[in-house]
């Protein structure tokens, strides 16, 4: 099958797909600067920088992306910190369990969860409601990655070498075990950055405006701001991304998120 | 200390420190999953099966072979030009640089979609999109040869932004582990190019192919801020019938928007269904 | 005419130069193996024979015919890598039909061969395993059975042992020579162990730095090592500095007395040498015995099961190893003072360079 492309310059072939994923982004960037007609200029920048509603959103979403996170990992360290040291028979379940955000599509699972949670209104009628669902989105990511982490660390000695210093659980886990996951935590967090912060369905369905939920809102008023604010989508993407990567230097724990 | 953990205390610990998790998961996962079920299933007057009979009509019907057909494009789209990136990225004599971008910038397009990335390619083929324009005052006019980006084609074309990337960083590590020394045994022993990936070379990687053609799938699947931003119901997609359920913007009752959403679940347990059972039939050998 | 001959082979890599020039032919159903430590060429040597490489100068020429241009598929070797080549998805008959399939051969033919070679590595049994069921050693087996189900002009083998268990190690090492002697095939093997090589081979070629440091039989390479790479390189020895006494009655200076050594006729008188000596040639017994050369105290004794090794400080500075029969080592204690002295045939007796 690659035999005879091979032989078509595969040259060719990966600067064609490389047009097509850097031109979009180019024409996205000049329709930016559009300013009617043939002016070009920052004018969609500047009314956005002094739209309060954008920094209002951008930060309610950074906001939710820092609460994803400390949520996630104070539900998963403990468990998957268990589950490497003492019940390793129980992975396979939990290895399941950590993909079945894959089976329940989110919008599928919003339904779900407006039809089974309508109050109380304290939780379900502030943003942080979206929390929660955000949690389940990130499952499968910070899960693979704090379980990838502790694997490599030697949780046995490190554990009895504490106790034996007279250490409990708590000192154990959160003065011993978290600092030597570093690696593991930041890529697990960059991760859940990414997908917070593009998050729409949940946000949209619950009527929270998000970021992602500001660029579709702007989006029927301005198009080119629009383009201005996906840029910079693109850019904090590209931001976590790369934190990634750095974090994570020769591992494999590159995936995605869930913002489809 | 340790062996008053490993004895009495055990299940208890366990209990502590595994519970939490398993109860949101329950809580937040398994039982909004249950309650669409019941609400599929409940009428005014206890159980009926009108709404998940109701699956079965035009519209409904639309929308599931709309988002199927979709999906299973963009898997296949993804597979075969992301597997080739990756296959040609990897091989020897290919530049460090070029692997490094390759995959910085995977990671980067895989987790761009959604709305900014409607808007991406809005602004580049939509009927007013830059390149729409250019190409048009060169005398290629797209809309007017039947293209639309705002059609299951044009869907295919966009959710391939994010899918090509996925399939780079997810097959990678399949093509990786191609040892050198089956390539080379191959040869060695009077293989041709062509017998080496027949024989060799592709059923080693069937099953990551085959594993990386699901995970495509369900993410075109149940995609939804992409198509909403994109077609705004032009192209009839189940993700966005369950929104205009749950948004109220038609007047369908939740019943129907739970047997909706109970149907994209049974779709992805089918298709993972059928995956476990044809893994297990070509992994035979490499179990354990 | 040799069956296989390797003319002026020449190999650069980003304008280093791995090979230069190496020249080496082997006869007709010979065992020649590659000796050297990595980095010395010796499987770079090996992948220009099989045709994964191409050389950048010189030829390779198998009976006659110059096959340097000649892709690796069309060469008809058979090779056995260091691990984990066999295709994972075949079982291990498949795995040894592989190259009779790709010659369209019936499958009668090839199940026929197939049994036949994997009775040869003592695998029938197995024949349905797949390569993950099989330990370590039994995958070579396999995988040397593939190499042989074609029928090769030449039989590869690159460190095939070197990933294995000790033991396995052993057991399997002498199974090659016997299937090699039985089928007759003639075979080119790469390694950088010492005892492999010594222990299996018609002819070692040892390498240093992509040149030939010297080939001839195990006897030769242990016994008369060309120069000092090749001698520390095989085996085990004292390495001591000296210089001639006297070149005709074969005598060296070491620190100021003057010992035999046989070897050092021929030399010129006042040369600067090492003098090699192997633990197994040099003798201990009580001080002032009356053979005793030099005098030295036992600085330290390891025990090696059968044998005992005895490290000596000499008087004067340096220090030599002995190794005797443990039974007879007993007598030898640590602190002790002991006289050495060798047999003037013993010491190899190479100029410094």
């Amino acid at each position: 099958m690659k035999g005879a492309l091979g032989r078509l310059l595969p040259e060719a072939w990966l600067g064609l797909l490389g047009l097509y994923f850097i031109v979009p982004l180019l024409a996205t960037g000049a329709f930016s600067l559009w300013e009617g007609g043939s002016r070009y200029g920052f004018a969609a920048y500047v009314a956005l920088f002094h739209q309060p509603k954008l920094w209002q959103s951008l930060f309610l979403s950074v906001r939710l992306a820092v609460e994803t996170i400390l949520l996630g990992l104070v539900v998963l360290v403990p468990a998957v910190f268990w589950l490497n040291l003492r019940v390793p028979r129980l992975r396979p379940v939990f290895d399941f369990i950590s993909v079945l955000p894959f089976v329940v599509p989110p919008i599928a699972l919003v339904a779900g969860m407006t039809a089974l949670y309508t109050g109380p209104d304290w939780l379900v009628g502030t943003p942080n409601y979206l929390v929660i669902p955000y949690v389940i989105l990130a499952l499968p990511y910070t899960y693979r990655a704090l379980d990838l982490g502790m694997r490599v660390l030697d949780l046995r000695t490190m554990t009895e070498a504490s106790q034996s210093l007279g250490a409990g659980w708590g000192t154990l886990i959160f003065r011993v075990v978290v600092p030597n996951l570093t690696t593991a935590l930041v890529g697990a967090a960059l991760l859940t950055i990414a997908i917070v912060m593009g998050e729409f369905t949940f946000a949209n369905i619950l009527l929270f405006n998000t970021f992602a939920v500001y660029i579709n809102y702007i989006g029927q008023t301005s198009a080119t701001q629009a383009s201005a604010l996906t840029l910079l989508s693109f850019l904090i993407t590209w931001l976590a991304m790369l934190g990634v990567l750095v974090s994570g230097r020769g591992g494999r724990s590159v995936q995605i998120g869930g913002a489809r | 200390m340790r062996f008053r953990f490993k004895t009495g205390e055990g299940g208890g610990l366990t209990l502590a420190f595994v519970g939490p998790l398993v109860v949101y998961v329950i809580a937040f996962l398994v039982l909004p999953t249950l309650m669409l079920l019941a609400e599929a299933f409940s009428g005014k007057r206890g159980l009926t099966l009108k709404y998940v009979a109701a699956l079965g009509q035009g519209q409904t019907v639309v929308a599931f072979r709309n988002s199927i057909v979709l999906s299973a494009l963009a898997a296949l789209v993804g597979v075969i030009a992301g597997g080739i990136a990756a296959y040609l990225v990897l091989r020897p004599g290919m530049k460090r640089g070029v692997r490094s971008l390759v995959t910085s910038f995977s990671a980067v397009a895989a987790n761009f979609a959604g709305v900014p990335l409607a808007f991406a390619f809005i602004a580049t083929l939509g009927s007013l999109g830059i390149i729409t324009v250019w190409l048009k005052s060169a005398g290629v006019d797209l809309y007017g040869m039947g293209f639309s980006l705002y059609s299951l084609p044009g869907l295919v074309l966009v959710y391939a932004y994010f899918q090509i990337p996925l399939m780079i960083i997810v097959f990678t590590p399949a093509l990786e582990a191609l040892r050198r020394e089956w390539r080379e045994a191959a040869e060695n022993l009077g293989a041709s190019a062509f017998d080496y990936w027949r024989h060799v070379g592709l059923p080693i990687l069937l099953p990551s192919l085959l594993s990386a053609f699901i995970l495509l799938f369900g993410n075109a699947f149940s995609a939804y801020a992409t198509p909403y931003a994109l077609t705004s119901g032009i192209v009839a997609l189940v993700p966005v019938e369950i929104s205009n359920v749950l948004s109220g913007n038609v007047m369908i009752s939740q019943q129907t928007g739970a047997a909706l959403a109970l149907g994209m679940i049974v779709v992805m347990v089918a298709v993972m269904g059928l995956y476990a059972l044809a893994a297990r039939r070509i992994g035979r050998w490499g179990r354990r | 005419m040799p069956h296989l001959e390797i003319d002026g082979a020449v190999k650069r890599y980003a304008g280093k130069t791995v090979l230069h020039g190496i020249d080496l032919a082997l006869g007709q159903g010979e065992f020649v193996s590659l000796l050297g430590p990595s980095g010395c060429g010796k499987t770079t040597l090996l992948r220009i024979v099989a045709g994964f490489e191409r050389p950048d100068g010189g030829r390779v020429v198998l009976a006659g015919a110059d096959i340097t241009d000649r892709p690796a598929a069309r060469r008809n070797m058979g090779m056995v890598f260091q691990a984990y080549s066999l295709f994972p998805n075949m079982t291990a008959e498949e795995n040894v039909r592989f190259g009779l399939k790709v010659r369209r051969e019936t499958p009668a033919a090839q199940q026929a061969r197939a049994a036949e070679l994997l009775a040869l590595v003592g695998l029938a049994e197995h024949a349905r395993k797949y390569p993950h069921q099989l330990s370590g050693g039994q995958q070579q087996r396999v995988a040397l059975a593939r190499a042989l189900a074609i029928r090769p002009a030449l039989l590869l083998l690159d460190e095939p042992l070197s990933a294995l268990d000790a033991k396995v190690r052993v057991q399997l090492r002498d199974e090659i020579r016997r299937i090699q002697q039985e089928t007759g095939v003639t075979t080119l093997f790469v390694t950088h162990d010492q005892e492999e090589a010594l222990s299996i081979s018609d002819r070692v070629v040892v390498m240093q730095e992509g040149r030939i440091a010297q080939a001839g039989t195990p006897a030769e390479i242990y016994g008369e090592p060309a120069n000092i790479f090749v001698a520390r390189f095989v085996g085990a020895a004292a390495e001591l500095r000296g210089r001639v006494r006297d070149a005709e009655a074969g005598l060296v200076e070491l620190c100021g007395r003057a010992v035999p050594a046989v070897r050092a006729r021929g030399l010129t008188t006042g040369a600067e040498v090492h003098v090699l000596l192997r633990p197994e040639t040099v003798r201990l017994g009580p001080p002032g015995a009356a053979e005793a050369l030099l005098e030295g105290v036992v600085a330290s004794r390891v025990f090696f099961g059968a044998l005992t090794s005895i490290r000596i400080e000499i008087d004067g500075g340096f220090s030599l190893a002995a190794a005797m029969p443990s039974a007879e080592a007993g007598a030898v204690a640590q602190g002790s003072r002991v006289s050495v002295w060798w047999d003037g045939e013993a010491p190899r007796v190479l100029a410094a360079e």
